[in-house]
């Protein structure tokens, strides 16, 4: 492809990029319109870079949004504002539109959406010139373990391997980006687990940048380099896995992606009011680390209502029979029970050994640790503190 | 059956007796579907050995038929083949652009190309054969039959082309374009070969109605099969004659019937289930959207102008027509077809729920057989119940009612088959498991299900029993003339103003039916 710009120019952005379906087209995932409360935005102000060689996840829940943010890129639908650039050429935006057959952004689809009539060969090269080198097709077939498959029809192959063909067909004609819609959601778990380590050699090895959607947290964080988390249209952050769980953006985000416990709280003139009972204003600090906390303890009022993020290490916990807390919950994880506990509608998940009791409806204690880190998010801020001690009297 | 000791059955042996009464059923509805072909094929070959043995004839027929024969032969081959070529093109072009181009006034122009199923060939040439001769000019001849066969019957090729587009389009569509490839190459190396079997499958159907067909070709004065049938057996006089002939016609239609039904085994084996549509994906502008525009407006347009012209030339003479008369031809159009609507949905119920509940190891071969009649034209089948029929003296309306019963019992099987297929058999077996007889099931489950597709089916028949016009012609007893009947012998009579009233009614079921037919067809985009 001639793509006019320069080289240090990002492979793709998306510049304040709002979308929202037309009503009654029937397009898909056209269930992301339910939301009544975003306007009939399915997305508003999206801000993304992919820079060369990135491999960046797009995570959140279905109906987020996600795979219509992919569509937009890969030129099936418009944006309603803002504008999408590949390589530093605008390919979308108010009097620009390159239709997504030109655009040159390969695309691997949740059901891969191989032509079922094409054998794997026929598949690999279809979207090749004529006269085009296809000593590449056969390298990246070998690249992907296809080789002596070529011959076979898509039902032919087992999930895995139709994986694999339709990474290699979108890579065949040497797409600077890669877009993949869910690539490994219909795989069994251990086909899964390899398919998806081999994702970022693959691209790697033959330089292109991806962009991933995918539900799963965990997948998100294993093999991106960046992620970024989207809810109801919205990012919540964009950031390296690393810093995702050190330092999660939003409520959301600890919940979602981290699957922390989160418990409301509150601030009382310096004291942190929460659950697990009142910290005095001497025993905990802001740790100074955050987002938008500097006007914060002005007069002592950011009386919102606030939510705190605890780690499973800064919690413990002891069976009381008179304990505030009730297991109502439990899981067995083969090395730990994942106990779920209830307290006046709040609910807290810890991992338990094995030899600690659990038995269904007893009480328990829950306390909170000794020099102990906790996120506190307001609507608009997040900051870290650092609690010291447990509170004597345990009391909402 | 004798098993029935006191009023109530114990629960494990209810199942057993009912499928045996349902065997017995299914039994009976083949048989009654299956003996006039039977009658037809032992007259043909004991006719054929004969016409083999006798010297007669001279050399030039194909067993003794004689030129005529020949002429007949050919016309019906020489007409499945234009017809087909034209049907493939009209079919294809309207299911392409109509499931994924995005035009203004792509939806109306989809329903639209259902609208040719309300002008039945024979209407459409009767109307214009008159309106032609109204203004100097001569509709008559082999292109002019090719060219109203298919305009009323590409319906069929859109019908199943459109819906392969739709299936396949969506996604594979869009893995086009993200591997760089536009609207002409995703239509000739994805979409076409894609929808290959179900047009080819499409074709074959609408074939079956052109050798079918009676009414427009006896007007254009094409020799065909059809026509042929008719006269060896109703003017010279000779049935063996007309069972050969009906014998080659069948020959046609069973190569026709097995290409229909390996072709859509094919496209259902192609369908890998990629469950999403992905809705409309090229975007027409300007002369494209124009070129799209007229090539989905003139097919269904031409159906609707064609009769409605030739009406609006001839209103007084309509107008002058008495009343009593028309109502006496629609009371009888109309009170055969609510009889055999009423049969054959009762039928096709009985058909498709044994054939669901394997209720015998030889139902589902007989459940397709007796769905097989739908490809038999109309005066073969006519001429195998006369042959069943006349010995046994039975009342010819009764053979009427038979044969429409056996020709439309696909019409209303097709839907519900497809309708229960989609019912997985987890929902049966959940039913069971929750303590659902299999006639509770059927009452519980099935039927409120399957609603939709058997009002769907019942209309057509219905309206499909108002068009008929070759066994109709074929079988009624003298001076019993229905709509159909008359709009063809008042147009071969050259008294066409007097076919219009008629004309305009079975037009306008014909409209009604298509009408019902829309949510079908919206479901398959």
């Amino acid at each position: 492809m001639s793509i006019t710009g320069d080289n240090n120019a990002p492979q793709l952005q998306l510049r304040d990029v709002w979308h929202r379906y037309a009503a009654g087209n029937g397009t898909a995932s056209s269930n992301t319109n339910a939301n009544g409360d975003s306007g009939g935005w399915t997305l508003r102000q999206i801000d993304l870079t992919l820079q060369r060689g990135e491999l960046v996840g797009l995570l959140g829940p279905s109906g987020c949004g996600k795979t219509t943010l992919l569509r937009l890129v890969a030129g099936f639908e418009r944006p309603a504002r803002g504008s999408v650039w590949l390589g530093g050429r605008q390919v979308a935006g108010p009097q620009q539109w390159l239709p997504a057959e030109r655009r040159g952004v390969g695309m691997v689809f949740q059901d891969y959406a191989l032509f079922p009539h094409l054998d794997a060969w026929q598949n690999a090269c279809f979207g090749l010139r004529r006269g085009h080198d296809l000593n590449r097709v056969r390298w990246l077939l070998e690249l992907l373990g296809l080789e002596g498959l070529e011959r076979r029809y898509p039902h032919q192959l087992s999930g895995g391997q139709r994986q694999r063909l339709a990474l290699a067909r979108s890579l065949a004609p040497q797409p600077a980006v890669v877009l993949l819609d869910e690539p490994f959601s219909n795989l069994d778990v251990e086909v899964r687990l390899r398919l998806r380590s081999e994702l970022p050699r693959v691209l790697g090895s033959v330089g292109a940048s991806g962009l991933i959607v995918t539900h799963d947290p965990e997948e998100a964080l294993a093999i991106c380099d960046r992620v970024a988390v989207l809810r109801d249209g919205m990012l919540h952050q964009i950031a390296p896995p690393r810093q995702l769980v050190q330092q999660p953006a939003t409520a959301f985000v600890g919940r979602f992606v981290l699957q922390a416990n989160l418990l409301s709280a509150s601030l009382d003139a310096d004291q942190l009011v929460t659950p697990l009972g009142i910290i005095p204003a001497g025993q905990w600090r802001w740790a100074g680390e955050g987002q938008h906390g500097d006007g914060l303890h002005q007069a002592g009022q950011p009386l919102e209502p606030l939510e705190v993020m605890l780690g499973q290490e800064d919690l413990q916990l002891e069976s009381q029979p008179q304990g505030e807390w009730q297991l109502v919950g439990r899981e067995f994880l083969g090395s730990a029970w994942l106990a779920v506990l209830e307290c006046r509608g709040q609910r807290l998940r810890l991992k338990l050994p094995l030899e600690h009791p659990c038995e269904l409806g007893m009480g328990c204690r829950v306390t909170l640790r000794r020099q102990a880190v906790a996120t506190l998010f307001g609507s608009e801020w997040h900051q870290t503190a650092w609690i010291r001690g447990l509170p004597p009297q345990s009391q909402l | 059956m004798n098993l029935r000791l006191s009023g109530r059955a114990s629960t494990a042996d209810r199942p057993s007796l009912g499928r045996t009464g349902l065997l017995l059923l299914v039994l009976l509805i083949g048989v009654l579907a299956l003996a006039p072909l039977a009658a037809l094929l032992r007259d043909g070959l004991l006719s054929a050995e004969s016409g083999a043995a006798g010297p007669g004839a001279g050399g030039l027929g194909v067993a003794g038929l004689g030129a005529d024969g020949d002429a007949q032969i050919r016309g019906t081959l020489l007409l499945v083949a234009g017809e087909g070529l034209l049907g493939t093109v009209l079919g294809t072009a309207t299911g392409w652009l109509t499931a994924v181009c995005r035009f203004p006034g792509r939806r109306w122009l989809r329903m639209a190309q259902l609208l040719p199923l309300a002008c039945p060939a024979y209407l459409l040439a009767a109307s214009l054969i008159d309106w032609g001769s109204q203004n100097g000019l001569r509709i008559h001849g082999f292109w002019w039959a090719v060219l109203l066969l298919s305009l009323a019957n590409y319906t069929y090729v859109f019908l199943l082309s459109t819906e392969s587009f739709a299936m396949g389009g969506g996604q594979l569509l869009e893995a086009c374009r993200s591997l760089g490839v536009g609207p002409w190459g995703s239509f000739w190396r994805v979409a076409l070969p894609l929808a290959a079997p179900s047009i080819g499958a499409g074709v074959a159907l609408s074939a079956m109605e052109v050798v079918n067909e009676l009414g427009a070709v006896r007007l254009l004065g094409v020799p065909s099969l059809s026509a042929g049938i008719l006269n060896r057996w109703q003017i010279d006089g000779d049935p063996r004659g007309a069972a050969l002939l009906a014998l080659i016609a069948l020959a046609i239609v069973v190569l026709l019937l097995a290409a229909e039904r390996a072709l859509r085994r094919r496209s259902r084996r192609w369908n890998l289930g990629s469950g999403s549509a992905g809705g409309l994906v090229w975007p027409l502008a300007g002369w494209r959207a124009a070129a799209a525009i007229g090539v989905t407006l003139l097919p269904p347009l031409a159906c609707l102008l064609i009769p409605a012209l030739w009406i609006l030339q001839g209103w007084q003479v309509m107008a002058a027509e008495p009343l009593g008369e028309l109502l006496a031809l629609a009371g009888r159009s109309f009170g055969l077809a609510l009889l055999v609507t009423a049969i054959t949905a009762l039928c096709a119920l009985l058909l498709a729920i044994s054939r669901r509940w394997s209720v015998g190891p030889l139902v589902p071969q007989f459940s397709s057989m007796a769905g097989l009649g739908y490809g038999i034209p109309g005066s073969v089948l006519a001429l195998g119940l006369l042959l069943v029929g006349g010995p046994l003296q039975l009342n010819p309306v009764l053979l009427l009612v038979w044969g429409y019963g056996v020709r439309f019992m696909a019409v209303s099987k097709q839907g519900l088959d497809a309708a229960l297929e989609r019912i997985p058999a987890s929902i049966d077996e959940s039913a069971t498991s929750l303590g659902c007889s299999w006639w509770q099931t059927l009452g519980r489950i099935h039927l409120p299900l399957l609603r939709g597709p058997l009002l769907v089916g019942l209309l057509l028949v219905f309206v499909d029993v108002v068009k008929e016009l070759p066994i109709t012609m074929s079988l009624r007893p003298f001076d019993f003339d229905t709509l159909a009947v008359r709009v063809f012998q008042y147009a071969s009579d050259e008294r066409v103003g007097y076919a219009m009233a008629p004309a305009l009614l079975i037009i306008g079921f014909g409209l009604v039916a298509a009408i019902a037919l829309i949510p079908s067809l919206e479901q398959r985009s």
